[in-house]
């Protein structure tokens, strides 16, 4: 069938067709038409007809014979006579539909006969499964002889059609074997197709482009969408946590706005950055604001195979986001609205005033300081509630519990719509999601404090096929962040609820007035509700138009591509200081009367809000050209091949404070390309490269060239295999070669840099400093011109098993990475020539190494669909060089060592008494050491216990092993998903004044009570306790590095749908309640904050969700 | 309905595709982003005002130690902020475990910085382009520029000097080759040759610096300081420490080259002598004596006045007052941070104002009863009661330097003066802290040397008008009298004169007072204490035990101070009927207390060298002991 533009699916797809009035039709043929058709195809004829009437035309294949040629000059005729003279002699006729002129042969004439086969038509409804029962959405649904015409399968598999009930359907998807199924009159189908692993066509995601899943060669795993909106997160890099093997995710904040999970893959091949390259539709551009309903598939690409392309960006490995497109179909609209309640995860538990100051006495007697004060009356009188002075002079406030709720909402709202014609499709799509803080009091004062997120995702992505070879993509995305928060920053405030002492301030003072004391920390109160606030406004925007232009004309499967991506984000932050007053109470204690208090002002406010703002915004630009090839020959040969030419420029936002530099733009350019050759299914040989560079290195050390080579072979496509019920899919997968990356330098370290004008460095003459006075200059950076990307050099081998008609799926890969070129100071530089900032230099080598493997099964046992999936990856780091000295003490050096490797003293233990103390080196460099401190190794036998004994620890403050283990299972109209995810072979610090016990006028952690050191508990978790800092104890050492495995029940859902029968009268295609649940349950032995926080307490913890969800269709 | 044919689209894909290699062809430059915005070494000397600033640079590196923790790292006091880094370090030195990874101030990296600027000023600075109409100007500047760029220089290396003794000597900036980053090796210069550049370099640049700068430009090197230096190079030079010390006979570099010559000679005294007496000849400097009637005074105002009658060379400060708040003591209403804690040690060290030292028979020290009399509260004499018999009748510098229990100072807040308390009821009687709080416990004494009696903490009022002294001219008369002393086998008149012009000044007796002062060691003894307290705090005393080599002796022993936190068995023993209340405190409080016993070993005379520069470099050797 051919049509003009739209027109298609009329006839077969709108199913209350209802004929036009002969009036209409006589107006629609009455248009003009002009047109000196010259040696044309019919075709082209009809086509020129249908632009100069202004009217659409439809016809089909069987009707019009491609040899017709037409010679015919139209000048202003009507369009019914036109056609006559057209159509007559070639034994043709034409008939009107609505406004459609339907080019029919003269025996079908009579508007009766196109009625009856209409009304011979019927609707069918079904549902489309794999060979598993799991319903399979997008698969094509074609009527037999009908070409083009056709519905596909919604989200869930199912399908409706109208069609002659002697019909025969087609059902086609890639990946599995077409079916041919005859309607025979019924109204309901339940199709089953078998995959088609012999000949995999299923497309995957590649870096610029899709490839036939047969052909990869690389090493690269994607998650669908399917499968991300099962976490209801506010971003996207959370729910990609267990999901994808090989992803390390570290989610170290849930503060409203900013709780998006830090991402790594493979571990870690360099000390310097590690952040893979993250694209947006092939577009650098950041994942944490985009919305799950707008993802189509997140992909990591893991080896040299799959990232050469990316040249001087992929060494980190590359996570490619694809959003959704549209697909022929009337409008699909799907609804979404969920509510979560949100509680942290875990908060660190301290003592209260009565237990903490007991302790406190511990500690004044145990450092031989006059404890007198702290009588057992003084203590009681923290939890004697008798005298109402008592709450003033003797507080006990839990102040997170005074200060936070104990859950906030959140709620998000999507709504897409996708559909097209065959030559126009658009997904639409909207977000609201609304994310609520912990902080209580939000409304006290004429302004909101409370920590919120409100943002709005805006998508709309469209295609137009302009002609049959020519189609146009536009995407246009626009993310509107409003955030909300006290103008306490959260790092501060958390900090506080930790720190500030029960027994220092109650909440308020008796009148509401904010108490404080001289010389001691804020009132965590006044700070969070009467500091004033912060409004963030940001809109991030994107906008990528491309073209892409087949060209058989030039030689089949050939086409250009071209690109243009332009993102704009500005914001506008808003700070509403407030100086605000505070006081200190006092009333005898034996007052009953608490107005007979007075109050004494410690600072003056004016409790005016101040206005500071901020605004800047950045741009970036993108222009990438491509050239394609996709080609098989004889059945056996199939070739792709691409090469892409791009450049962008990023101007990005910059601070006043900042120089000019800053505000030049990264500039990139690079040619990158691909070529595949797969021979006959079976082998399979890709060679990708990327040359590429950026602005930041001199020239003639800009440019980098970065190959890889890679071979597969699919071994169940040999003869000796296939049709094998067992070995549905065998497939070795091998991968060399080398990528770079560019991300760790300054810009432009090949430049020789001064600085002038500080202030700080100068000196002011004169007789009273009052003469002249100067600015400071010196050199600051020493420039390399040598300098150059890092240089990644890779190998993957890797294996591909689906058994037993791929019931169980296997993959496993196997890596080896070495890093060199890792910008590096020159540490190995005498500090004799004088240089204040050693020049970098490339120069550290990183050797990392590990393994990923997946696992799936899946099986139907009548209605019961149930299926597993597990993946574990693992990587190990060791730093070969690192640009530094012979160190005299091997653990001192870096070489040798793991990124991320903890550094500090080996603890022994606990001193047991004094004598453990005296037969021991001696710690006196940390003061005067008591039983119960922590017993240090001598690490270098002097003798002494001082910084030398310091070194490398040999645990990673990161883990080593990611797992993720998703269990479904659905029974009917019931679903249900659950998803443990976990991490192993990380170490965390319990270190800083929020843990060491009355550290910097802090208080002390809830745990010590009963684990801490004494002459009775000798084996103690905790040293003995020091009143104040106890430089001995307080060292970063193995006393305090905890191990910080976990695993989570990282999500659960349960679904239901809602019977067909039930919604068809509400005019609804599908229903589906669900709830969820993230973080639900974790399981570690850190035990104090969330083990997932990698440095120290953090700040606003992680949020423990329950979601409750609604899903409509129609 | 527009639709095109096979012809239209070909011209359309070549419309497509000119346009995609239009755009591809035309970005050979699209990568030349050229940084104009930064500023390069050429930028920096083909300017003036920015090669100043460059001079600017050198002089902000000048040490300052105004509130330095190194005070606390000899027998001068105690840091007692537990919690505090800076306590740590005065830890690290008084338990010797400082090492060769961990140097508080060994600042070997920093100062070749420093001296690597000004290697590049001096290279560069002459061929500076000067405007036409500023010639005139320049041509008077431009060389005192480079001679104040090489002081500074030799400044640099005198630090340098005293903690490392021979270290590598670079007068030129070094340039590196990065691909050949471990070719950069340097060795140890000896000591000799590192004195004689500082000498030489002195000399020469005293000729090219005006005795005085103007107004505007005080602040600057002059001739004064030049000679100075080099006179204290000379004492440190001719000091038991480098001369003839048979401690460091075998550091020597790879190549057998002594580092630190091992036979005495007696000359270097004189040569320091007569530096010294070149910068007294000079005749432009004198004791600063603004109150001859008021001893306390009169040594007191110096250091929170600008002086520039004493002062040779000065780093110039800004009027703050964050010293006074470190120093002052802890308790309300000052509420300062009573950083550091003077030792008995250093108490003990200030002769009676008869002229005897304390333990002297006919010294007339007790230690025990009390007395009542007047003291200076910074701006009036105040008649003060039940003062410990231990403050009675002492050198008048120790009044101006150390507050003790009950001392008074001005405070115009609360219209008294405030009188001092560390075992105090806090009740208006005394003011102080009565109960020692954890981590910022005082322990009887405060510093009182360089605070401000002008500035009032509580109104935030007044301010500290103070410069760092670096050169006084009292050192160039102790110098002198060192010298001499040590030169002759007899000290003559003119040792006893320069020490006793110091003396003078407070009022204290002249020498010699006792038979020992006929000695060369008796005297060798008065020179250090009269070093010791005239100088108290100035940084002098942590280099001074070192070049002296006593360290092994006064910093290798149990400190003390006061009994400012009895236990509560000693208070009820006390016999007072509240054992909490002051009088309580205050029975039990006279009484020094051990509080640490401190290190010092042989090695800790002279710093290490940076074990990772000894890594990185095998052409660097260690010094002794470590």
């Amino acid at each position: 069938m051919r049509y003009s533009v739209s027109v298609g699916c009329i006839i077969f797809c709108f199913c209350s067709l209802a004929f036009a009035s002969s009036s209409f039709s006589q107006k629609v043929l009455s248009h003009k038409v002009t047109a000196d058709l010259k040696n044309v195809s019919l075709e082209n004829a009809l086509e020129i007809i249908s632009a100069s009437a202004g009217v659409k035309i439809a016809y089909s294949d069987q009707v019009l014979k491609k040899t017709t040629v037409v010679n015919k000059d139209l000048n202003n005729e009507n369009l019914g006579e036109a056609l006559s003279k057209l159509l007559s002699p070639i034994g043709l006729s034409y008939s009107v539909v609505e406004d459609v002129v339907v080019i029919v042969r003269q025996n079908q004439l009579s508007n009766d006969l196109i009625l009856k086969e209409l009304a011979a038509e019927q609707e069918v409804r079904g549902i489309v499964t794999d060979s598993t029962g799991v319903g399979l959405p997008g698969v094509s649904v074609m009527v037999k002889g009908k070409t083009g015409s056709g519905v596909a399968t919604d989200q869930n598999g199912n399908f409706r059609i109208r069609v002659d009930g002697k019909a025969i359907l087609i059902f086609r998807m890639l990946g599995f074997i077409t079916q041919e199924l005859s309607v025979n009159e019924r109204s309901f189908l339940t199709v089953r197709l078998k995959d088609d692993v012999a000949a995999l066509n299923e497309v995957v995601v590649v870096g610029y482009g899709t490839q036939k899943k047969t052909n990869i060669t690389g090493a690269l795993n994607s998650v669908n969408t399917a499968e991300l909106i099962r976490t209801p997160t506010a971003s996207l890099t959370n729910t990609l946590a267990g999901r994808l093997p090989g992803l390390v995710s570290i989610q170290g904040s849930g503060e409203p706005g900013s709780d998006g999970s830090a991402l790594y893959i493979r571990g870690f091949g360099s000390y310097n950055g590690q952040s893979p390259l993250v694209l947006v539709d092939g577009i650098e551009n950041a994942i944490d604001r985009i919305d799950a309903n707008e993802v189509e598939t997140v992909t990591v690409l893991k080896d040299a195979a799959a990232t050469a392309v990316y040249g001087m960006k992929g060494a980190n490995g590359v996570i490619l986001v694809t959003t959704k497109r549209g697909k022929v179909g009337k409008p699909a609209v799907s609804l979404t609205s969920q509510m979560s309640v949100q509680r942290p995860t875990r908060i660190p538990e301290y003592l209260d005033s009565y237990n903490a100051l007991s302790l406190y006495r511990e500690g004044l007697i145990n450092d031989g300081l006059n404890a007198n004060l702290y009588t057992d009356e003084y203590l009681n009188k923290f939890k004697d509630r008798s005298n109402p002075t008592y709450e003033y002079l003797y507080p006990n406030t839990n102040w997170q519990e005074e200060l936070l709720k104990p859950s906030s909402l959140m709620h998000q709202t999507n709504l897409n719509v996708s559909g097209g014609t065959p030559n126009t499709r658009y997904f639409v799509s909207m977000t609201y999601l609304n994310q609520g803080g912990l902080y209580k009091f939000e409304d006290l004062s004429d302004y909101n404090i409370q920590a919120t997120l409100n943002k709005y995702n805006f998508r709309s992505n469209v295609d137009i096929d302009i002609t049959k070879h020519l189609a146009l993509e536009l995407n246009l995305s626009d993310v509107v962040r409003d955030r909300n928060y006290p103008n306490e920053n959260a790092d501060a405030f958390w900090n506080q609820l930790r720190v500030t002492p029960p027994w220092l301030y109650s909440v308020t003072n008796p009148d509401g007035s904010i108490p404080q004391k001289r010389d001691a920390p804020v009132n965590p109160y006044g700070r969070l509700t009467q500091f004033g606030y912060k409004r963030l406004f940001e809109n991030t925007m994107g906008a990528i138009v491309g073209f892409n232009l087949k060209m058989p004309f030039v030689t089949e499967g050939l086409s250009v591509r071209a690109r243009f991506a332009f993102d704009a984000q500005s914001y506008r932050d808003i700070t509403r200081k407030r100086n605000y007053s505070t006081y200190r109470f006092t009333i005898d204690e034996n007052e009953t009367d608490l107005s007979k208090g007075t109050y004494e002002e410690m600072s003056t406010g004016d409790q005016q809000l101040e206005f500071a703002l901020a605004a800047n915004g950045s741009r970036k630009s993108t222009f990438e050209g491509y050239i394609n090839y996709d080609r098989t020959f004889k059945a056996k040969h199939s070739v792709t091949g691409m090469i892409r030419y791009n450049q962008s420029q990023d101007f990005r936002g910059t601070g006043d404070n900042e120089s000019g530099v800053a505000a030049l733009p990264y500039k990139q350019m690079g040619i990158v390309g691909r070529v595949n050759y797969t021979y006959d299914g079976r082998y399979v040989a890709e060679f990708d490269a990327g040359y590429n560079g950026s602005e930041n290195f001199i020239s003639g050390r800009r440019m980098g060239f970065f190959p890889a080579g890679s071979l597969a072979w699919v071994v169940s496509n040999e003869s000796f295999l296939k049709g094998s019920r067992t070995f549905s899919l065998v497939k070795f997968r091998g991968s060399f070669g080398t990528v770079g990356v560019d991300n760790s330098s300054n810009r432009f370290p090949y430049i020789s840099t001064w600085e002038t004008g500080n202030n700080d460095r100068g000196y002011q003459f004169g007789i009273d400093a009052d003469g002249n006075k100067y600015a400071g200059t010196q050199e600051r950076i020493v420039g390399n011109e040598f300098l150059t990307w890092e240089r990644a050099r890779k190998t993957n081998i890797g294996i591909d098993l689906g058994l037993f008609n791929n019931t169980l799926t296997f993959t496993g890969d196997v890596f080896q990475e070495h890093r060199t070129r890792i910008l590096t100071s020159a540490l190995t530089i005498s500090d004799v020539l004088g240089i204040e900032n050693l020049p970098m230099v490339n120069a550290g080598i990183v050797d990392n190494k590990g393994f990923e493997v997946e696992l799936g099964w899946r099986k139907v046992i009548k209605n019961h669909q149930m299926f597993l999936r597990a993946n574990y990856s693992y990587a190990r780091n060791e730093i070969k060089y690192a640009a530094e000295p012979e160190y005299t003490y091997p653990f001192q050096a870096l070489k040798g060592t793991q990124v991320y490797e903890a550094q500090g003293l080996i603890a022994l233990g606990l001193f047991k008494d004094q004598a453990d103390i005296d037969n021991s080196p001696s710690q006196a460099g940390y003061g005067k050491i008591l039983p119960g401190d922590i017993k240090y190794m001598d690490r270098n036998e002097d003798g002494l216990i001082n910084a030398q004994d310091g070194g490398y620890i040999g645990e990673t403050l990161r883990p080593k092993s990611m797992l993720g283990f998703t269990l479904g299972y659905s029974f009917k109209s019931i679903d249900l998903n659950v998803l443990f995810q976990g991490a192993l072979g990380g170490y965390n610090w319990l270190t800083g004044t929020s843990a060491w016990a009355f550290s910097r006028n802090s208080t002390i952690l809830a745990d010590y009570l009963d684990n801490h050191w004494t002459p009775e508990n000798l084996d103690a978790t905790y040293p003995r306790i020091s009143s104040a800092d106890n430089v001995n104890n307080n060292q970063n050492s193995t006393f305090w590095l905890r191990s910080s495995d976990y695993l989570r029940l990282k999500n659960a859902e349960i679904g239901y749908t809602l019977p067909k029968a039930l919604l068809t009268s509400l005019g609804l295609k599908g229903v589906r309640i669900f709830a969820t649940g993230i973080n639900l349950y974790t399981w570690d032995k850190f035990k104090i904050y969330d083990p997932e926080i990698p440095d120290g307490f953090g700040s606003y913890p992680q949020q423990k969700v329950v979601n409750f969800g609604l899903n409509v269709t129609l | 309905m527009l639709l095109y044919n096979d012809k239209e689209m070909k011209k359309i894909s070549l419309l497509l595709l000119s346009v995609f290699l239009l755009t591809t062809i035309s970005c050979n430059k699209y990568l030349d982003v050229v940084p104009d915005e930064y500023v390069t070494d050429e930028d920096v000397f083909k300017n003036i005002n920015l090669a100043e600033q460059a001079l600017a640079r050198l002089y902000n590196a000048f040490p300052d130690e105004t509130g330095s923790n190194i005070t606390a790292f000899t027998d001068e006091s105690y840091h007692h902020w537990t919690d505090n880094g800076g306590a740590l370090d005065a830890y690290k030195f008084n338990l010797g475990t400082w090492s060769t990874v961990d140097n508080p101030i060994g600042n070997w990296g920093g100062r070749y910085q420093d001296i690597r600027r000004a290697n590049i000023f001096i290279e560069r600075i002459e061929s500076v382009p000067i405007p036409l109409d500023r010639s005139d100007y320049y041509q008077t500047w431009i060389p005192r520029y480079k001679a104040e760029a090489r002081f500074l220089r030799v400044i640099f290396y005198f630090e340098l000097f005293k903690r490392f003794g021979a270290v590598p000597l670079l007068t030129s900036a070094v340039s590196t080759d990065l691909n050949e980053a471990a070719g950069n090796n340097v060795e140890r210069n000896s000591v000799e040759e590192i004195v004689d550049f500082i000498v030489a370099e002195c000399d020469d640049i005293a000729q090219s610096l005006p005795t005085s700068q103007e107004a505007s430009q005080v602040g600057r090197a002059t001739r004064g300081a030049a000679l100075a230096l080099k006179s204290r190079t000379l004492i440190y030079a001719a000091s038991p420490l480098f001369n003839g010390n048979a401690l460091y006979k075998d550091i020597s570099n790879k190549d057998g080259k002594k580092l630190f010559s091992q036979s005495y000679d007696k000359e270097k005294w004189k040569r320091a002598a007569d530096a010294a007496m070149d910068v007294i000849n000079m005749g432009i400097y004198s004791l600063y004596s603004p109150s001859p009637n008021n001893s306390v005074q009169n040594y007191a105002s110096q250091f929170y006045t600008r002086d520039y009658t004493e002062s040779i060379f000065q780093r110039i400060k800004g009027n703050d007052t964050g010293l006074d708040g470190q120093w002052l003591p802890n308790g309300p209403p000052f509420k300062g941070n009573g950083q550091f804690t003077p030792l008995q040690e250093l108490v003990d060290a200030y002769e009676m104002n008869n002229g005897y030292p304390i333990n002297e028979p006919g010294s007339n020290y007790q230690n025990t009863g009390f007395w009542s009399g007047q003291l200076w509260d910074g701006l009036k004499w105040q008649n003060v009661s039940d003062i410990s018999n231990m403050y009675k009748d002492r050198d008048p510098r120790f009044y101006a330097s150390i507050f003790f229990q009950y001392d008074v100072w001005r405070f115009d807040a609360t219209k008294r003066p405030i009188k001092l308390a560390f075992w105090g009821d806090g009740n208006g009687r005394t003011d102080g802290w009565a109960n020692g709080k954890a981590g910022t416990s005082p322990w009887g004494y405060n510093i009182r040397k360089f605070l401000s009696p002008e500035y009032d903490r509580n109104a935030n009022t007044g301010t500290a008008k103070r410069n760092w002294p670096v050169f006084r001219l009292a050192e160039m008369y102790l110098i002198y009298a060192e010298a001499m002393n040590e030169y002759q086998d007899v000290p003559d008149a003119p040792v006893y004169d320069y020490i006793n012009r110091v003396r003078e000044r407070v009022k204290m007796p002249p020498l010699p007072i006792l038979a020992s002062d006929r000695t060369r060691e008796g005297m060798r003894q008065r020179i250090q204490n009269e070093n010791r307290v005239e100088f108290a705090f100035e940084a002098h005393r942590f280099w001074d035990v070192r070049r002296w080599m006593i360290a092994l002796t006064v910093d290798n022993r149990p400190v003390h101070v006061l009994n400012a936190k009895p236990s509560a068995a000693e208070l009820d023993a006390s016999g007072v009927s509240d054992p909490n209340s002051e009088e309580a405190g205050a029975a039990v409080f006279y009484k020094p207390v051990v509080i640490q016993d401190r290190v010092f070993q042989d090695k800790h005379y002279l710093m290490p060298i940076p074990q990772s520069e000894i890594d990185k470099d095998p052409g660097l050797v260690q010094n002794y002991g470590w």
